[in-house]
């Protein structure tokens, strides 16, 4: 027989009054058995009700102090998902802060540095960061798979009753801020953004005489309704017959009108999918049109058709259809016409793909539709082939990998197709380090203990065993070049020729400091910024180890990204450093008043950017040419090293000794 | 009543204790601990305990706590026993009171005394080499009468002061002796097996006299126990107060607790000797030990080494005479499993059992690998359980001991 309420109320009681006797040393240990007690009450609707109740009691007694919880202010409304689905204890204490904030917007607690409106503030953005979490059902096996069925009811509650008492429509202008933000990044996985738009379409009512609800109905209308006739006939079957009875006129229009919505968004419609099949079949010349492809795209369209329309046919299906879109963006990038891509291309629809790799691909499905492997693998490739900055490492350390695939697919094409093939047909891939061959099939460990298959299927045949491979080279040139940076002989042998073979870091492992950093800051300049270095722009991408720093310019960790342009912002005329990010998921904030945008700057889909100050006074390590810095680095003006200098010293420079 | 006491040793949940009772008390420990005590506030004498000679000595350490006024030693764990067993024979000028504790630190030691008291106690010797243990085996197998052909009398090895299990062996064969005894075992106590099912007890003594006596049952050893004991064992309480009475009468012990094991025999008639320490009990037995019987069994413990303190002053501090509770509390120590784990997943039939009551189960920081374990550390904490059937309970213990806690 199960406990009754009262007696789960009681025990609860119990258990906060010993937290609340507690002296400080054993607050830790009876917070433990309290949470013990929190979870047997969230296990049903009555019991999370009462908690949200008692919360001004729990805060009171200090249940927050001296855990990550404690100041409001230092809370992230985008770290609250990731904290939901740790399990408890973390589960349970991020649901016990949501309602701790939940109440404090009500009024019911007040906190001397956050006030009601901060919270309400919170609440809204913690709702938009976890917008798919608060309105899923968990119903999709994949997740009784991965989580505890007692945690997944336990965020179901909590966001009952955050929904209740929040006005949903009040985060419509949030909601629409971080659908632009993705849309502008043109990932390559676009779950996320789907989910969002299949909730606001399912639970919010849009007012089309506003400016963002129009917005907002614009993307809807791009996914789950292109055009009138997708709109009038939504099934996939009904809508091909009424294609089928559009005279020539419409059905260009309609194609058009399709193209069009997908090179505004990145996004593909199930319909859309349907208007490329049927005109493949019945109207080819209209393929372009579906594909809202320029005369470069057009022109790579008609030279290699019959390849195309194959791969359309076998290989683009309703499980995959973002390919339409990388499809698309690999005719406008001409990569078929490139000889060496070409043929890797038509060596890669033809294997035989590995049962481990299957395996791999299939549990990296994420759709209701079936995908067999080679569709995925196809389909991904085209993805990435047409969206190389559209590439992102997941819940992943993996931020090299990741800025690899990146950089080969847009440098190397072929490169990426033939490791493709490698890695497919295998599961290896075979690497040079100083003369040594590395396999990944030798290697034991990477860095990933568990990986996150929320990623696209390139990802998914590479990462875990580039993973493997670059940990490997690190190690390697740990022991080989001990007390020295691993970077600057692993970048070379990991992403290749491109990298420069001169490399600076700021920190001088032998003497545990950071030394001659205004010669750190000058080098920079002097390689990158057009104003110092002659006025030419990047060759290469330039791989670049950042410090990650928090909102109050805490040093978090670092990072790998690549610096693509150092140019001119559009409108303000201010020099910008443009940047591939694999972790960048849209707004950030890395303190003191920095943070990279995805676009308004002068981004292009991918990008993230800074000015260029701020950027650098985050790099800790980077490659450049030595035989063109003639001495150009004593052009740099102290003024712009000082103001460096001093970002750094007062971020990540407060962890580190300074000679 | 006592000045103050000194705890020796470092236990935060007996300093909890102690200090909610508003005794006064200094801690001494290691000087590493400082800093903690003293952000907490916890008075605080270091001192290096692992070390012995003319600058670490027990006539040093009096003068260090003279300002604390302290005048009664508490041992809180096996390495401290000697240290409070000097000092208390320094408070109450009883030289005698220090080697005492060396019965306790002194496996050999202490087997003699208690045979010399008439305890039952196996075939033992103290052993410096594995030709020594073979010779031992000859004698033992000769007076068990073994014909050719028949198996070696099984024997344990011990080392002679280490808290628990920890350098245990069970030799159960002559090729035992040379497989799992290495040079660094010796030298060590080796004793004929006794066979019986294992439990052990606390009893708190004061002035000579048990005053209070728990029986903890053991469902695996170094795993789970539950409070009070099934009513196997405790329908044998008398003859277990008895057996533990003479034992603190043969050892002389006034103050304090012990924390005795014994085996029962087979027929259930006679219960014997294995050993006994007079430090707090791992297993978190003190804590169930309090929550069945409704007291603090940690400050109990503390109290118990106060010569000065009336029988009606620590009346207050024990449940009353004669007290059964209704209610059985256990728990389970809970070690992840060999292998990759990444994060802590209390299970569902956990959450809707009612004998469950909590956990104090650690997240682990990120991904790690997990080995076999050693000895008993290491838990990743204990799952307590609450319930008047001991049966049932025996079943849960049982069961969870298995249950997966990380995955």
């Amino acid at each position: 027989m199960a406990l009754t309420l009262d007696q789960l109320e009681d025990r609860f009681l119990h258990s906060l009054k010993a937290f609340q006797d507690a002296p400080s040393f054993s607050k830790d240990d009876k917070r433990k058995r309290l949470i013990s007690q929190i979870d047997l009450l969230s296990r049903n609707e009555e019991g999370v009700e009462l908690l949200y109740h008692r919360l001004p009691e729990l805060d009171e007694s200090g249940f927050f102090d001296g855990t990550v919880w404690e100041n409001p202010n230092n809370l992230v409304p985008g770290l609250v998902r990731g904290t939901l689905l740790a399990g408890s204890p973390t589960s349970t204490i991020e649901m016990l802060n949501e309602f701790r904030i939940l109440n404090m917007s009500e009024g019911r607690i007040s906190h001397p540095a956050f006030s009601a409106e901060q919270a309400t503030g919170f609440i809204h953005e913690m709702l938009v960061n976890t917008f798919e979490l608060a309105f899923e059902d968990f119903e999709h096996e994949g997740w009784s798979a991965r989580y505890a069925e007692g945690e997944l009811k336990k965020i179901k509650m909590l966001f009952r009753i955050v929904r209740e008492r929040i006005d949903l429509e009040q985060l419509k202008p949030h909601l629409l801020e971080k659908i632009e933000v993705i849309v502008a990044h043109r990932p390559v996985v676009v779950t996320r953004i789907k989910r969002i738009l299949s909730v606001i379409n399912r639970e919010l009512t849009l007012d089309l005489s506003e400016e963002q609800d129009r917005r907002l109905s614009y993307f809807i209308n791009t996914l789950f309704g292109p055009t009138e006739l997708a709109r009038k006939y939504k099934s996939s079957g009904q809508y091909e017959t009424a294609l089928e009875n559009l005279d020539a006129d419409a059905l260009r229009q309609e194609c058009q009108e399709v193209g069009r919505m997908m090179v505004d968004t990145g996004l593909v419609s199930e319909h859309q999918l349907v208007l490329l099949h049927f005109v493949r079949k019945h109207h080819t010349a209209l393929v372009p049109e579906v594909l809202a492809l320029n005369a470069h795209g057009r022109a790579d369209y008609e030279r290699h058709q019959h390849f195309v329309d194959q791969m359309i046919q076998d290989f683009i299906v309703p499980g995959n259809k973002q390919a339409v879109y990388g499809l698309a963006r690999v005719l406008q990038r001409n990569i078929f016409s490139q000889k060496t891509a070409w043929h890797a291309m038509n060596r890669l629809v033809k294997i035989e793909v590995h049962p481990e790799v299957s395996r791999r691909l299939e549990q990296g499905n994420l759709t209701r539709f079936d995908l067999s492997p080679m569709q995925s693998l196809i389909g991904g490739i085209l993805c990435v082939l047409g969206l190389p900055l559209g590439v992102r490492q997941g819940n992943n350390p993996t931020c090299q990998s990741a800025r690899g695939i990146s950089m080969w697919s847009r440098y190397a094409p072929a490169k990426l197709i033939n490791m493709m093939i490698d890695a497919a047909t295998t599961n290896n891939v075979v690497f040079r380090y100083e003369g040594d061959q590395i396999k990944s099939q030798d290697v034991t460990e990477g860095l990933t203990q568990q990986f996150d298959f929320q990623l696209d299927p390139v990802s998914i045949v590479l990462v875990p065993l580039l993973d493997k491979v670059y940990n490997e080279m690190m190690k390697r040139a740990g022991l080989k070049h001990f007390g020295k940076d691993p970077h600057a002989s692993v970048n070379p042998a990991f992403y290749g020729h491109w990298i420069q073979t001169g490399f600076r870091s700021v920190y001088n492992p032998a003497l545990h400091a950071v030394e001659k950093y205004d010669e750190f800051v000058r080098v920079f300049y002097a390689s990158f910024h057009p104003d110092y270095n002659g006025g030419h722009h990047l060759i290469y991408p330039v791989p670049t180890g950042i410090f990650i720093t928090d909102s109050s310019a805490q040093m978090l960790g670092y990072h790998a990204i690549s610096l693509l342009r150092i140019e001119k912002a559009p409108e303000t005329g201010a020099w910008r450093a443009y940047f591939f990010n694999p972790n960048s998921q849209g707004k950030q904030d890395w303190g003191q008043g920095i943070q990279p945008t995805v676009w308004g700057n002068g981004e292009r889909h991918g990008e993230s950017s800074l000015p260029v100050d701020e950027f650098v006074s985050r790099v800790y390590a980077f490659h450049f040419n030595e035989l063109r810095l003639e001495d150009k680095q004593d052009m740099v003006p102290v003024g712009t090293v000082a103001k460096v200098t001093r970002l750094s010293k007062e971020s990540w420079g407060r962890k580190y000794r300074w000679i | 009543m006592a000045n103050c006491f000194a705890l020796m040793g470092w236990s935060l949940p007996v300093i909890e204790s102690v200090q909610k009772s508003g005794l006064p008390y200094v801690v001494v420990s290691f000087p590493e601990f400082g800093a903690y005590a003293k952000e907490h506030d916890i008075p605080f004498v270091g001192y290096k305990l692992d070390e012995f000679g003319s600058h670490s000595n027990s006539l040093e350490l009096v003068e260090l706590l003279k300002p604390f006024n302290a005048d009664v030693a508490v041992p809180l764990y096996e390495e401290t026993v000697e240290w409070a067993g000097a000092l208390n024979s320094i408070f109450r000028d009883a030289p005698r009171v220090l080697n005492r504790a060396f019965l306790f630190r002194n496996k050999a030691m202490m087997k003699r005394k208690a045979l010399l008291g008439g305890l039952k106690v196996g075939l033992f010797e103290e052993v410096y080499d594995r030709e020594h243990v073979h010779k031992f085996l000859d004698r033992l197998n000769e007076a068990e009468l073994q014909l050719p052909g028949e198996d070696d009398a099984w024997f344990h090895a011990k080392p002679f002061a280490a808290a628990g299990t920890v350098g245990h062996h069970f030799i159960r064969s002559r090729d035992d002796i040379d497989r799992k005894m290495t040079a660094k075992d010796f030298p060590c106590l080796v004793e004929s097996h006794l066979s019986g099912k294992e439990f052990s007890c606390e009893a708190f003594i004061h002035k000579g006299k048990v005053r209070f006596l728990n029986i903890t049952e053991y469902v695996k050893l170094g795993y789970s126990n539950f409070i009070p004991a099934g009513p196997e064992l405790e329908a044998k309480r008398e003859l277990i107060h008895n057996e533990v009475q003479k034992m603190v009468d043969i050892f002389g012990i006034e103050f304090g607790m012990v924390h005795p094991e014994w085996f029962v025999s087979d027929d259930g008639k006679t219960i014997n000797f294995g050993e006994v320490a007079c430090r707090i009990p791992g297993g978190h037995i003190l804590d169930l030990c309090g929550q069945a019987y409704d007291f603090d069994a940690l400050l109990a413990f503390v109290v118990s080494h106060d010569p000065n303190m009336s029988e009606e002053e620590l009346d207050k501090y024990f449940p009353p005479k004669g007290y059964m509770p209704e209610k059985k509390y256990g728990n389970v120590m809970v070690f992840p499993k060999p292998g990759q784990i990444s994060r802590l997943e209390i299970p569902e039939e956990l959450l809707e059992e009612p004998y469950y009551l909590d956990n104090n189960l650690v997240e682990p920081l990120g991904p790690q690998k997990i080995t076999e374990r050693s000895g008993f550390g290491n838990h990743f904490g204990t799952v307590n359980f609450a319930g008047e059937d001991p049966e049932r309970m025996r079943e849960l213990l049982k069961h969870y001991e298995d249950v997966p806690f990380y995955v």
